[in-house]
């Protein structure tokens, strides 16, 4: 167990903290004290902290504002290494033993800032100082004021290392969605449990009650604390209710919707093993209480922002529910009723109550009663212009009703200036708050389908109303999805005053008056922005960074509004609000990502020859979402080229084998097949007899060419399509929308087979050898009885189903075998065995795209969704005598232009100088300029078998250019080498080896 | 032929599904895992306007009544699921799953045409006390007892992957049916999902 370190502010009974758990903790690595159930604020309060933070532009010691996720100041960082975590609210950090905070944004150390020099500068850099400073020259843009911007720049540092921990995604699914578990939320929970809906209830905080927790109130005659934990306990033994505690709901989506991100281990120092950090939650709910309370306002005054000036409400958390005293000499500023509250909590938490000052006139609700026996001033129609103080609040300036002033000593300046209802999560898909005066704040406007807001959130700030709503809402959401719901008996509780008459800026301010804490935006600057002509919420926004940043303006946004509207002249329901956006409080990238990282950030497609692959050295790539080898690394060859060549040449020789099992495969059948095939090809194949392959070529509708491949027809009414390996689920959503929305009316069954058949192609001048080891004897393969484009069921190695096709990319006699995917292990290894005695060497997509290359087949570089049937030289393949995908817009004028690009061959006229890829072709003797630009290369290979590089490209008017000199030059890479243009086909153009 | 020993299949999660205890140890499992080996399955479609002839056909070949709604119908080591319109999955246990698949094409005769998918395809079973828990994780379709009750099935998705998922009984056990080429991929997620409540791996 830790020893107990002096917590000199810890009040010495009371609070829902657990004193017999102290937790030791380091803060600037100065070790502190503290107990199980303290946030590192209220630990930093108990052990006497007042300076936390720097602030981010004028670099001022900053303390707590807040008690909750609306924090703008005390942003810390936690951790250390790759776990360092910044900008990290220490107000909603549950403090666990070894924790190591750390302050931010402050060098060389919190006390003393080298920065803080900026706000002695703060007249030359108000509102706009960067939009208007860095501007002139141009030049300098990129080498002197973006560097010098971004060193200042940015809250926290980043770890920089690999995130240690795991995340994790998941989905729930609920009748009804309780947001909030304060008094509204906990009665809507109960009264949607108790009629038997399932019901989900979502706190950020790490216990339930909200600000019941923070607040001395009694209902049903015990204490607010008490009844939480009966109905804490009721909701527990309801098998239909879950509870997540520590949980944010950050954003409401379509559909009912909601995005919840769940700490699951934030108050330990490292997860438990197995365990997530967070869990990102997607809630799917059918109703939604939105029960999220309400944000109290800061008052806009001079020099508003020394540590120890703080939340009226705030501190009534730090006192009742942490017994941490926040300071002990206390002047309350208030222009509510609720301010008068936190007079009374900390004078009977033991502090010395200096001043009320309350900017009303005087009330007649005789708050001062219960405050009888201080010492304190209570002072009406009166404002805090100024505060003293260096690194902590020392007294406060100020001015009474009648005009004079009054210097009152004091450690701690508690202000309210009324509470906004928190109504992000009702704007998220576009509804705007409205602006209520009864309630002096803005209140959900338009709802999203299926959320009732109960509560704080609605503008009901008294708790009777708020236990009252939660049930009435609780019910109502309940019964609407069928689970008939009274509401839960109202338990008694009192209807607490909560009038307030806002004050959004004390005019006669001395200094900085600040509106936003977290972007050190000040009353000044929302008046210049305004004369700037910055009138709109959301330019002000933008203009002055008021609002922006982690907190997005929680205790700023409102306030800035009020004084927009003072300054425009106009009311606060005139002036509206900027749009509220997710996420409510800031989520780690790692819970978006949840288990879809490093390796698993996608998914990775397998061949069932991949064990294989691997022994045999294989340099895997990833093609789409497969991985296929490059080539197969012997120890002794230098680099992939080495590699490469030995395949081809060997493949060219003898014999080679590829694993082509990634090429989609759709099986096609029905009555219609035929007819459907003609319409999808731009080529016949209702003609083609069974037992036959054919190369086709698919269009797209707007008639540029869509995909190839060959296509059996197995049977009478069965043909087997395959597709390449990139466009195979693209063809089979085609194909899928062809026959259910254009042609229902067709007899067409397809079922993509691609998973089903693992399918290897064995080329060379012994690829025949080797099949007749495998294929079973009563199968005759012989040329004559199968014959060039061949396809067949056959069996294989004693009676295992396969398919054989006798089809070949390469340009060499091949045969392409295929059986069921489970054999695919073992057929390869059957056919490396076969081949032993020939050679057998396999191969992997660097030799197939270079023996493609030689041979003139055209793959994606140039199947590129820019290129029509003619521009490849397959002009003969699109059929006159049948409708088909893109037959009319092949014929567009532009596409039949005479001066298209067209697919030609190019040979370097150097045979070791390499043409680039992507290089433009430019005529001998010009510019290289785009004004001269002729076409581009679009495939290139070394030719081992030739001894020279050669390559593929699409050249205007290629096809009439054969002979020709062109230059392929590369401007990126620097290369500039003339070539010879001729026809693509280099290798075999007689095809005389196919037919072997 | 020469003299090649026939072939020996070989199963996607084989290599990948390691049997026994994995995740948190101490403690009863919280989630099971019964890796299913090869199991003969075809995709089923209707001919154009013979819906009727082929549920005849599926029905009398499985022993219980097939219909056109997202259901598994299942009668001992055979079953037929409904994935859309007029199509099915048809699935056959071995030891005699083969022999099956023939006879179901045979029975379909010109009602419907079949489409072999057993081989791209993997099957595990999974349940235990945690297992909704752990699924919640990647599928997003309510499983809740009384949503997602024995006999429903639904393609969806789980972890970028398409998968079938069916309930198959009151425990309750599901069956994930997932693609054999990113067999890895689906094995890694239940394998994480799983690990904080302890997972116990067996091959059936």
């Amino acid at each position: 167990m830790s020893v107990p370190r002096r917590q000199p502010n810890r009040i010495a009974s009371g609070g829902l903290v657990d004193r017999t758990k102290p937790v030791s903790f380091t803060f600037d690595g100065k070790s502190c004290g503290g107990f199980a159930g303290d946030t590192l604020a209220s630990a930093l309060i108990a052990s006497g902290a007042q300076l936390v933070g720097r602030s981010f532009k004028y670099h001022r010691p900053r303390g707590l504002l807040s008690a909750g996720p609306e924090e703008p100041n005390a942003l810390v960082e936690v951790g250390h290494g790759a776990r360092r975590e910044p900008n990290t609210r220490a107000t909603t950090l549950e403090l666990y033993d070894g924790l190591e905070a750390t302050s931010q944004n402050r060098w060389p150390s919190l006390a003393f800032d080298v920065r803080a020099v900026n706000g002695v500068l703060s007249p030359f850099i108000g509102a706009g100082f960067y939009y208007k400073t860095f501007m002139w020259p141009a030049k300098f843009w990129e080498k002197v004021y973006e560097p010098l911007i971004r060193r200042a720049a940015g809250l926290g540092r980043a770890s920089e290392g690999e995130d240690p921990d795991t995340y994790e995604k998941a989905f729930a699914h609920c009748d009804v969605l309780v947001v909030g578990a304060g008094p509204a939320g906990l009665m809507a929970a109960l009264t949607a449990g108790r009629a038997g809906a399932r019901v989900v209830l979502v706190t950020e905080d790490f216990a339930l009650g909200g600000r019941l927790l923070s607040d001395r109130h009694e209902i049903a005659d015990t204490s607010g604390v008490s009844w939480v934990a009966t109905v804490a306990d009721e909701l527990a033994s309801m098998p239909d209710v879950r509870v997540f505690s520590r949980t944010t709901v950050f954003g409401v989506y379509d559909g009912g919707t909601y995005g919840a991100v769940e700490r699951v281990n934030d108050h330990v120092t490292v997860p438990p093993l197995h365990q997530p950090r967070h869990r990102l939650w997607r809630i799917f709910a059918k109703r939604c209480v939105l029960a999220a309370g309400a944000i109290e306002r800061p008052l806009v005054f001079g020099n508003n922002d020394r540590p120890g000036i703080m939340l009226a409400g705030a501190a009534r958390t730090y006192v009742n529910r942490f017994a941490a005293l926040p300071g002990r000499r206390v002047v309350v500023f208030t222009s509510c009723d609720d301010g008068w509250r936190t007079a009374r909590d900390m004078v009977d938490a033991g502090a010395t109550l200096e001043a009320v000052i309350d900017s009303r006139p005087v009330t007649a609700q005789g708050f001062e009663a219960g405050l009888i026996g201080t010492d304190a001033y209570f002072l009406y129609g009166a404002s805090v212009r100024n505060t003293t103080g260096l690194h902590g609040v020392t007294g406060a300036v100020v001015r009474e009703a009648n005009g004079s002033e009054l210097y009152i000593r004091c450690d701690t300046v508690l202000m309210s200036n009324g509470w906004s209802p928190t109504v992000h999560l009702t704007c998220h898909l576009g509804g705007k708050p409205v602006w209520r005066d009864t309630a002096a704040a803005f209140v959900p406007g338009s709802l999203p389908a299926g959320m009732s807001v109960a509560g704080a959130a609605s503008g009901e700030f008294a708790l009777a109303q708020c236990l009252a709503a939660g049930a009435r809402e609780g019910a109502k959401a309940a019964t609407d999805v069928g689970f008939p719901a009274r509401p839960a008996p109202q338990p008694t509780a009192d209807d607490e005053p909560a009038a307030v008459t806002p004050l959004w800026y004390v005019k006669d301010s001395f200094g900085k008056a600040f509106v936003d804490f977290q972007n050190d935006a000040t009353a000044k600057d929302v008046g210049l922005a305004v004369r700037e002509g910055y009138r709109a919420p959301e330019l002000l926004k933008r203009y002055t960074t008021l609002g922006m940043a982690t907190d997005q303006g929680k205790t700023a946004n409102v306030n800035a509004l009020g004084l927009l509207a003072l300054e425009r002249g106009s009311s606060l329901a005139a002036v509206g609000t900027t749009a509220y956006r997710p996420p409510y409080t800031p989520v780690s990238i790692g819970a978006l990502g949840g288990h879809h990282r490093g390796p698993e950030f996608r998914p990775t497609r397998k061949t069932a020859a991949h064990d294989w692959a691997v022994e045999t050295h294989a340099v895997m790539r990833t093609v789409g979402p497969w991985l296929r080898t490059g080539w197969f690394q012997h120890p002794d060859e230098p680099d992939w080229l080495a590699s490469t060549n030995r395949e081809v040449i060997a493949t060219r020789e003898r014999v080679g084998v590829c694993d082509v099992s990634t090429l989609g495969k759709i099986d096609i059948q029905g009555g219609d097949s035929g007819t459907f095939l003609d319409r999808v090809y731009c080529n016949t194949f209702s003609t083609l007899p069974v037992g036959k392959a054919r190369y086709g070529l698919m269009l797209r509708e707007d008639g540029f060419v869509f995909d190839d491949g060959t296509t059996s027809r197995l049977g009478r009414e069965h043909f087997l399509m395959t597709t390449t390996t990139a466009k195979a689920s693209e063809v089979m959503r085609h194909l899928e929308f062809c026959h259910q929305c254009l042609w229902p009316e067709l007899d067409v069954q397809m079922a993509s087979v691609s998973e089903q058949w693992a399918q290897y192609s064995i080329a060379g001048p012994r690829a025949r050898d080797v099949i007749a080891k495998l294929v079973d004897r009563q199968h005759d393969i012989a040329n004559a009885a199968f014959p060039y484009m061949a396809a067949r069921d056959i069996t294989v190695l004693g009676g295992t189903v396969a398919r054989l096709f006798r089809i070949s990319f390469s340009g060499e006699l091949a045969y392409e075998i295929a059986v069921p995917a489970r054999y695919g292990d073992g057929m390869i290894r059957a056919i490396m065995s076969a081949g032993a005695e020939y050679g057998m060497t396999p191969y992997g997509l660097e030799a197939l795209s270079v023996m493609r290359i030689e041979k003139g087949h055209v793959a994606g570089g140039e199947l590129n969704g820019q290129t029509t049937a003619r521009d490849l030289g397959l002009t003969k393949m699109m059929s006159t005598k049948k409708d088909y995908i893109g037959r009319v817009l092949a014929e567009r004028p532009a596409l039949v232009a005479t001066d298209r690009w067209r697919l030609v061959g190019i040979k370097p006229l150097t045979a070791d100088e390499r043409p680039r890829g992507g290089a433009h072709f430019i005529g001998v003797g010009q510019a290289a300029k785009l004004a001269n630009d002729e076409g581009y290369v679009t495939s290139v290979a070394f030719s081992p078998s030739m001894q020279t590089w050669l390559g593929l490209g699409l050249l205007k008017r290629g096809h009439e250019r054969h002979g020709e000199r062109i230059r392929a030059v590369d401007l990126l890479r620097g290369s500039d080498v003339e070539c010879v243009v001729c026809d693509p086909v280099f290798y075999d153009p007689e095809g005389r080896r196919l037919h072997e | 032929m020469s003299d090649l020993a026939p072939l020996v299949a070989c199963a996607p999660l084989a290599s990948i599904a390691k049997p026994g205890r994995t995740g948190v140890t101490s403690g009863a499992a919280g989630v099971h895992v019964r890796v299913i080996g090869h199991v003969p399955m075809a995709t089923v479609i209707a001919r154009r306007g013979r819906d009727g002839e082929a549920i005849a056909a599926l029905s009398a070949w499985l022993g219980a009544a097939v219909g056109h709604a997202p259901l598994r119908s299942a009668d001992g080591n055979r079953a037929v699921i409904g994935v859309s319109p007029g199509q099915w999955l048809a699935l056959a246990r071995n030891p005699d799953g083969d022999a099956a698949m023939t006879l179901l094409q045979a029975s379909l005769r010109e009602a419907a045409t079949v489409a072999d998918q057993g081989d791209g395809c993997i099957v595990v079973h999974v349940s235990g006390p945690r297992v909704r828990d752990a699924l919640c994780k990647g599928i997003a379709i309510d499983l809740d007892p009384r949503v997602f009750r024995p006999g429903d099935s639904a393609g969806t998705v789980v972890a970028h992957l398409a998968v079938q998922i069916s309930c198959l009984d009151a425990a309750p056990t599901y069956e994930i049916i997932g693609a054999a080429s990113t067999a890895g991929n689906l094995w890694h997620w239940l394998e994480s999902s799983a690990a904080e409540f302890g997972l116990d791996v067996v091959h059936a």
